[in-house]
């Protein structure tokens, strides 16, 4: 049954992109509501699919899984595009956001689904490490289509392009402003997240005895997170407004934390004990 | 009468080389008109000389004269500018007659300006008749072509939406452009160099959208002030200037500088201490005051210039179409009229030609009956006189009444040769 409701989520979400993508190259005025259906269409089927697995694990979303994780994680993405796209009709946003959305979604079905046992014993440490995450990486994610976003209007200001021009985008001003908020929003939700994890390990030795700071993944995902944080202290000592160079600084920093992470988490299916909460397929 | 206009503008050239044959300064009108008048003596003319136009109107009573041709008018703007004929070869238009009377009045209604409805175009056009009447280039022709075009723009101004909205070129650019570049104006400083009419819508609208902060640079210091208390701003010396290209979030330059006088190293120079620092520079001047590679030093800055400005002038007249059907309308009737006035005065000269040679005749005959019929009293003489002058009158009638209708047709100049010929007329 739930192959029917992947089928169902990731088919609305990829009509739904490409009515986007024609949206760019001929804006026919009945193409928004009907992407927009197509988008509301999935996010109920997301929705629906995500409450009967809690139902079926007698577990949150959030927590069950990194399977789970990452769907969550898609469905906030989905309905932050949604109340964009309310907001902003004219502009197809769905062109950057859909694509990392059917990422994610895919990027789930790699992971087990069935629960981690772990979870169970302590359940509200790991919610909290858990949701902290989940929009500490829904800002990360933001800040990267943001600064792509802000790259597009660069590009087009600067050259002309005709086709671009299309692409009505907010001004550099305001994209670099919520570039900013993003990174500023993400990087202590993801100090909580790291926070709680390393907490959540420390003093429970006895249920999670692999777990070790030393251990590759639990080290990867601690350069990546001291990395963005670099970022976010070089965004709060420069002036806003420093535009290209701060875009692509955070798309570097912001893609390798998302590339380490779901790299990591993959890679862990094959190394480390599934006893541990990252513990993969 | 002829009439003529030879133009160029945003649609057949570059702002690179309208720039090289702009009238910027009274030296350059100057010239122009003398060279002109050298070149094309017996002719009317008036040049109109704008940011995104150069339009060069002749008329002439002389029908014997033709047009002047393109290439002839080439050839004349080269001794002018100095500049290299073959660059202009395909750059410019002419339209005669009745299709120049249309252009006129579709320039001077702004149907033919990079922003549809903007009302600078008609104060410029008027400006420039007003400066031919100073060179004494105008005569009774072209003064009723201009006049005729002013009432028409004023007319469409005021029964059309065209003038609604964001109508000034300025505004257009700082609109689309700046809004691009800045969510908010209120924290932003801006510099104006140059206090001309450009300047001054630029002005209005950044007034209108929130500026709080701005400085007007002008050679001319009492201008900037003047310029600077209309909208609230500041003004500071000339020689500050390359401070403010450093600290000004947005620039506007509109002074009538013979060329690009704001080179990259001196903008270069400006913002050596920060060059991070994001600059919209919009150059709205004809010739340009920014070279074309500043907008190349570095990421952070913007610049734009008039040409950059077309395509976000085409949405403004898609979103026009009903209003300039009806504006073109009235440019219509309003050309046709005219023209038919126009023609009925090329008609007069030859009415009273006529009228004067039948009298003559009439008087004659009147002189010789007199002498033969000495003898009769004073009033039956009187009675006599008038009795030739009905007739004639009577005998005139028929003519003249062909003549100005078929003034008003297009085949008229054929009509009245015939005339000439039949009657012995000359001009």
């Amino acid at each position: 049954m739930w192959h029917v409701s992947m089928v169902c989520i990731i088919s609305s979400y990829a009509v739904s992109l490409l009515l986007e993508t024609m949206r760019l190259l001929r804006n026919a005025t009945w193409m928004y509501p009907l992407s927009l259906l197509m988008t509301a269409a999935g996010l109920l089927a997301h929705t629906i699919y995500l409450a009967s697995r809690s139902s079926q694990v007698s577990l949150p979303p959030l927590v069950a899984s990194s399977y789970d994780w990452f769907l969550v994680l898609a469905w906030v993405m989905v309905v932050g595009y949604v109340s964009i796209s309310l907001v902003y009709r004219k502009t197809p946003y769905g062109i950057l956001f859909l694509p990392l959305i059917l990422l994610l979604v895919s990027v789930s079905l790699l992971f087990q689904s069935s629960p981690q046992p772990v979870v169970r014993d302590f359940r509200v440490l790991t919610m909290v490490h858990t949701a902290s995450l989940v929009f500490a990486f829904a800002g990360v994610l933001s800040a990267i289509v943001l600064a792509v976003m802000y790259l597009l209007q660069h590009y087009r200001l600067r050259s002309g392009n005709a086709f671009l021009k299309r692409f009505h985008l907010p001004s550099l001003e305001q994209l670099s402003r919520w570039n900013r908020g993003a990174v500023i929003i993400a990087v202590p939700l993801l100090t909580v997240g790291v926070g709680s994890g390393i907490l959540l390990g420390l003093r429970h030795p006895e249920k999670l005895p692999h777990f070790s700071l030393f251990d590759p993944l639990i080290a990867g995902y601690l350069i990546s997170f001291a990395i963005m944080l670099g970022l976010f202290i070089r965004l709060l000592t420069t002036p806003s407004g420093t535009g290209k160079h701060m875009a692509w600084m955070t798309i570097w920093v912001c893609g390798f934390l998302l590339l380490s992470v779901v790299g990591l988490q993959i890679l862990s299916g094959a190394n480390v004990s599934s006893n541990n909460w990252h513990g993969g397929s | 009468m002829k009439v003529s206009v030879t133009y160029c503008n945003h649609e057949t050239t570059s702002v690179s080389l309208r720039e090289k044959i702009a009238f910027a300064s009274d030296d350059d009108f100057a010239r122009g008109y003398e060279i002109i008048r050298s070149q094309f003596p017996n002719h009317e003319c008036v040049i109109v000389s704008t940011c995104n136009r150069i339009e060069f109107y002749l008329a002439t009573d002389q029908q014997e004269i033709t047009c002047p041709s393109v290439d002839d008018f080439v050839k004349t703007i080269s001794l002018i500018h100095d500049v290299s004929p073959e660059d202009y070869q395909t750059a410019f238009r002419q339209q005669c007659d009745d299709h120049c009377l249309l252009h006129l009045f579709e320039v001077a209604s702004s149907l033919d300006s990079m922003v549809l409805g903007e009302d600078q175009i008609v104060h410029q056009v008027k400006a420039s008749y007003l400066k031919a009447q100073n060179y004494m280039a105008v005569g009774t022709g072209l003064h009723h072509l201009f006049q005729s075009a002013l009432n028409v723009a004023s007319t469409v101004r005021k029964k059309t939406r065209l003038s609604e909205g964001k109508t000034s070129i300025a505004s257009v650019a700082v609109g689309e452009f700046g809004r691009s570049i800045f969510a908010d104006y209120t924290d932003k400083q801006v510099l104006v160099i140059g206090a001309g009419e450009m300047a001054e819508e630029a002005l209005n609208y950044l007034r209108d959208a929130g500026v709080r902060n701005t400085i007007v640079i002008n050679r001319t210091y009492e201008k900037a002030i003047k310029l600077a208390e209309t909208f609230g701003g500041t003004t500071a010396p000339f020689e500050d200037l390359d401070k403010y290209l450093a600290s000004a979030d947005i620039i506007i330059a509109a002074t009538g500088a013979p060329s690009a006088w704001l080179t990259a190293e001196r903008v270069s120079l400006a913002r050596k201490a920060n060059r991070t620092k994001t600059q919209f520079i919009l150059d709205l001047g004809a010739p340009r005051d920014f070279a074309d590679d500043v907008g190349r030093l570095d990421d952070n800055l913007f610049l734009y210039n008039i040409d950059d400005l077309e395509e976000v002038c085409q949405k403004n007249r898609e979103l026009r179409v009903k209003e300039v059907a009806k504006a073109r309308k009235m440019i219509e009737d309003a050309a046709a009229k005219c023209l038919a006035q126009l023609r009925q005065r090329n008609a007069a000269p030859v009415i009273a030609n006529l009228r004067t040679r039948w009298e003559q005749i009439g008087k004659s005959e009147y002189d010789r009956l007199t002498s033969k019929l000495s003898h009769l009293p004073a009033e039956d003489l009187k009675q006599v006189e008038i009795a030739v002058d009905r007739i004639i009158n009577k005998l005139l009638h028929t003519p003249i009444e062909a003549i100005r209708k078929q003034s008003l047709e297009e085949s008229h100049e054929s009509f009245v040769d015939t005339l000439k010929r039949l009657f012995h007329l000359t001009d």
